[in-house]
C-alpha cells in the first residue's frame, strides 16, 4: 500500500528535477551570456544582468527553493505546462536567431551582433535538448507506470 | 591407186598453198611487228622522290614509368580581412566598423573612409571593401553622422534582445514554476494576493519582453536604412 506512491512520487520528482535543471541551465545562459555581451559591448547594464544570474543560482541551490518550486511540480497538470513553457523559451530562442542567419554573412561583419547570434544559437540549442530531455524523461515515467 | 593418190593430193596442196600464204602473212606481220617493238625507245622521265634518310634505332624504355607526382597547387595569396580602424594607421576622430567607418589620418587634413562594396569591387588590398582617402567636406561629415547614427541603432538591436530575452526567460520560469506557490493548487486553490502579484508579474514580464523584441525589430529596419544611406553617401563623397 505504501510502495506505490512512493514509486509514483520518484516519478514525479524525476520529471520536475529533469524539467527544472533544463529551465534554470537556459535561464542562466541567458543571464550570463547578456550580462557579458553587453560588458563587451561597454554597456554597464551587463552588471545587473549578471547579478541576476548570481541571484538565480543561489536561489536554485538555496534550500528554500525545492519546498517552493514543489507546490508547481506537484501539480497533475505540470508535465503539460513545463511543456508548453519549454515551447515557449525556444520559440523565443530559436526565432530570432532565425531571423539573424538571414542576415548571413552580414551578421559576422559587426563582432556586436555576432555575440548575439551566438548567444541565441547556443541558446536555441540548450532549449532544443531541455525539450527532448522533458519528452524522453516523460515518456520512460509512462512507461514505468 | 595412181590416180586415187592423185586425186586426194590436189585438196592438199590447196589447203597447203592457202596455209603457207596465209602462215607466210601472218610470220611477215609477225617479223614487222617485232623490228617495230624492237626499235621503241621509252622516253620517260625519272621522278625524284625525296626519302628520308635513315634513322637511328631508338631503344623503347622498358623500365617502369613514374607515376605522376602530385602537386601542391600554387598557392593564391591570402585575402586580407579588414578589421576597420585596426587595420589602418589612424587617429581621432574615428568610427564604425569593419563595415562601414571613418577615421582621421594623423598628422594631416585628410581621412580613411571605407565601405561595404555594393556589387563590383575595385582593386583594393581588402575583399569587399572599398577604402579611399578623402579630404573634410560636409559629405563627409553627413557621413559620420549617419554612421553615428547606424552605431546606436546595432545597439538598440542588441539591448532590445537582450532585453526580450533575459525577461522573457524569467517569465517562463516565473511562469511554470510559480503558479504553485502564489495560487495554490486544487481545492487549495486560492486567488488571493499572492496570486493576483504573480499574475501581474509574469503579465509585466511577458509584456516587457514583447517590447524588448519590437524594440529589438525596430532597430534592425533603422538599421539597414542607416546602412544603405551610408551606402549611398560614401559614393557622394568627393
Amino acid at each position: 500500500m505504501t510502495q506505490l506512491p512512493r514509486v509514483g512520487q520518484e516519478i514525479r520528482d524525476r520529471f520536475a528535477r529533469v524539467s527544472v535543471a533544463g529551465f534554470l541551465i537556459l535561464l542562466l545562459w541567458i543571464e550570463f551570456g547578456t550580462g557579458i555581451t553587453a560588458l563587451m559591448d561597454g554597456n554597464s547594464k551587463g552588471w545587473a544582468y549578471l547579478t541576476i544570474g548570481i541571484a538565480t543560482a543561489l536561489f536554485w541551490r538555496s534550500r528554500r527553493f525545492w519546498p517552493i518550486v514543489s507546490k508547481s511540480t506537484s501539480a497533475s497538470f505540470y508535465p503539460a505546462v513545463a511543456l508548453v513553457g519549454n515551447l515557449g523559451m525556444l520559440a523565443m530562442l530559436l526565432i530570432p536567431s532565425l531571423e539573424d542567419a538571414t542576415d548571413i554573412p552580414f551578421i559576422f561583419y559587426n563582432a556586436g551582433l555576432t555575440r548575439m547570434f551566438i548567444l541565441g544559437a547556443v541558446g536555441s540549442l540548450i532549449a532544443v535538448g531541455a525539450l527532448v530531455a522533458n519528452v524522453w524523461v516523460y515518456m520512460q515515467d509512462r512507461k514505468r507506470g | 591407186m595412181g590416180k586415187t593418190t592423185g586425186r586426194s593430193e590436189v585438196p592438199l596442196r590447196r589447203t597447203y598453198r592457202s596455209l603457207s600464204t596465209a602462215g607466210g602473212r601472218l610470220l611477215l606481220l609477225l617479223v614487222l611487228a617485232a623490228l617495230a617493238g624492237c626499235q621503241f625507245e621509252s622516253s620517260i622521265t625519272p621522278i625524284p622522290w625525296p626519302t628520308v634518310g635513315s634513322q637511328p634505332f631508338q631503344q623503347a624504355t622498358l623500365g617502369p614509368q613514374p607515376s605522376p607526382v602530385p602537386m601542391a597547387p600554387t598557392p593564391l595569396p591570402t585575402p586580407i580581412p579588414f578589421l576597420g580602424v585596426e587595420s589602418l594607421l589612424c587617429g581621432d576622430p574615428k568610427g564604425g566598423d569593419n563595415h562601414f567607418g571613418f577615421c582621421a589620418i594623423p598628422g594631416s587634413d585628410q581621412y580613411y573612409i571605407w565601405a561595404e562594396c555594393a556589387s563590383a569591387c575595385p582593386d583594393g588590398p581588402y575583399p569587399g571593401v572599398e577604402l579611399r582617402i578623402v579630404t573634410d567636406s560636409s559629405q563627409l561629415r553627413d557621413y559620420m553622422i549617419i554612421l553615428k547614427d547606424l552605431e546606436d541603432a546595432i545597439n538598440e538591436r542588441k539591448e532590445g534582445r537582450n532585453q526580450g530575452w533575459l525577461l522573457g526567460g524569467l517569465d517562463f520560469l516565473g511562469t511554470v514554476l510559480g503558479f504553485g506557490a502564489a495560487c495554490g493548487l486544487g481545492s487549495e486553490f486560492t486567488f488571493g494576493l499572492s496570486c493576483a502579484g504573480w499574475l501581474l508579474t509574469v503579465s509585466a514580464g511577458g509584456i516587457g519582453s514583447y517590447l524588448g523584441f519590437d524594440k529589438a525589430a525596430d532597430a534592425k529596419r533603422e538599421q539597414q536604412g542607416f546602412e544603405e544611406s551610408a551606402s549611398d553617401k560614401f559614393r557622394e563623397i568627393p
